[in-house]
C-alpha cells in the first residue's frame, strides 16, 4: 500500500515527463506585430476620458436617485390618498357619533372633527399652535358640558 | 527567491512607467516577462494550443488598446492574468465549435523524450488534466510547468495561498484517479 507522499511523488514524476508549450518565435512576431499595430491605430487615449467618465457617472447616479425619490413619493401619495381624512369621512364619522350625542353637543363635535381633519393642511407653526389651543378649549368645554347618554337615558 | 520577486516588482514598475509614457517598447518588455506564463495559463483555460495562441494575441492587443488602464493598475501581474482570463472566456463564448475542435488541437504538452511511448503518455496526461476542473488544473499547471509557489499562484488567480494549496491537493487526487481510469481503459 503506497502512502500519500509516494503517490504524489509518482504523479509528479509523471507530470515532469512533459513540459508546457512555450511561445515560439513565430508566435512572438505575430503577437507583437498585432499589438504594435493596435498601439499605433488607437493613439493616446483622450485625456478627458480620465475625468469625464466619473463625472458622467456621478451625474447619472444623481439623476437616478432623484427619480427614485420622486417615484417613491408618488407611490406613497397614491397609496395613502384613500386613507386621508376628507369631508366625506368627517360626515360618516360624525354620523355615527351623532347618534350618541345630545343635540347641543353635536355642533362642538363637528367643529372638533373638522379642526383635526384639516390639521395636516396648515403648515405654519403659528396656525398649528392656534389650532391646538382651539382643540384644547373645545375639549375642555366638551368635558365640562358632557352628559353621559347612557346615564341620561336611564334617568 | 526574494531577490527574484524584487526584480519582478521593479520590472513591473518599469513596464508601467513605459506604458504611462506611451512608449510601445512596453509591449516587448511584457512579452519578455510574461508571455510564457500567460500562454501556460491560457492553455490551461482553453485546453487548446491554437485557441491559447489566439487568446495570447488578443491579450496583447487589448493591452495595447487599454494601455492607460494597465499603466494605472495597482499590481501588474494579477491584472494581466485577469485580462487574459477575460479574453479566454470571451473566446469560449464565441467559439461554438470549440468542443469539436478540442480533441484535435489538444497538443499543448510536449514530451521531454522523443519516443512513441512518451507521446502516448503525454496524450493521456493531457486528457487527464483537461478533465480536471479549471481552477484545480490552473494550480497544477502553474505549479508543475511554471515553477510557481502557492503564494504566486494565489496572487495570479486572486485567491489565498491556502486556497491554492488545497486546490493543488484536490487536483492531485483527481488527476491520479483520472490517470488510473485512462490506464484501465487502455488495458481493457
Amino acid at each position: 500500500m503506497k502512502t500519500q507522499t509516494e503517490h504524489d511523488d509518482l504523479l509528479s514524476a509523471e507530470l515532469e515527463t512533459c513540459q508546457l508549450l512555450t511561445p515560439s518565435s513565430g508566435l512572438k512576431k505575430r503577437v507583437l506585430i498585432a499589438a504594435h499595430h493596435e498601439w499605433q491605430t488607437h493613439g493616446t487615449p483622450a485625456a478627458e476620458s480620465s475625468w469625464g467618465f466619473p463625472v458622467f457617472r456621478l451625474a447619472a447616479s444623481i439623476t437616478f436617485a432623484v427619480f427614485l425619490v420622486y417615484l417613491a413619493s408618488w407611490a406613497d401619495i397614491r397609496s395613502t390618498t384613500r386613507w386621508q381624512v376628507t369631508e366625506q369621512t368627517f360626515r360618516s364619522t360624525s354620523g355615527t357619533v351623532n347618534e350618541l350625542l345630545v343635540p347641543h353637543q353635536r355642533a362642538g363635535w363637528a367643529w372638533l372633527t373638522v379642526a383635526t381633519a384639516r390639521l395636516p393642511q396648515s403648515t405654519s407653526a403659528e396656525s398649528l399652535q392656534h389650532r391646538i389651543h382651539r382643540i384644547d378649549e373645545m375639549l375642555n368645554s366638551y368635558e365640562r358640558d358632557f352628559v353621559d347618554p347612557i346615564k341620561s337615558q336611564s334617568l | 527567491m526574494r531577490k527574484n520577486h524584487l526584480n519582478k516588482k521593479s520590472a513591473d514598475n518599469d513596464i508601467q512607467k513605459l506604458l504611462d509614457e506611451d512608449d510601445s517598447s512596453a509591449l516587448d518588455m511584457i512579452w519578455n516577462h510574461y508571455a510564457s506564463d500567460l500562454l501556460g495559463y491560457l492553455v490551461n483555460l482553453l485546453c487548446s494550443r491554437h485557441d491559447a495562441e489566439d487568446a495570447l494575441q488578443e491579450t496583447f492587443v487589448t493591452i495595447a488598446r487599454k494601455r492607460s488602464s494597465v499603466a494605472k493598475a495597482r499590481r501588474l501581474k494579477p491584472y494581466l492574468f485577469r485580462l487574459s482570463r477575460n479574453v479566454a472566456l470571451n473566446q469560449i463564448k464565441k467559439s461554438t465549435r470549440r468542443k469539436e475542435r478540442e480533441t484535435q488541437e489538444m497538443a499543448w504538452l510536449i514530451p521531454n523524450t522523443d519516443s512513441e511511448q512518451s507521446a502516448e503518455r503525454t496524450l493521456r496526461l493531457e486528457a487527464a488534466l483537461a478533465s480536471l476542473p479549471e481552477k484545480q488544473r490552473a494550480v497544477l499547471v502553474l505549479k508543475f510547468y511554471r515553477d510557481k509557489t502557492f503564494r504566486e499562484i494565489g496572487e495570479i488567480l486572486g485567491v489565498s495561498e491556502n486556497t491554492a494549496g488545497s486546490r493543488y491537493r484536490y487536483g492531485m487526487e483527481k488527476l491520479r484517479y483520472n490517470l488510473q481510469e485512462l490506464k484501465d481503459e487502455n488495458t481493457n
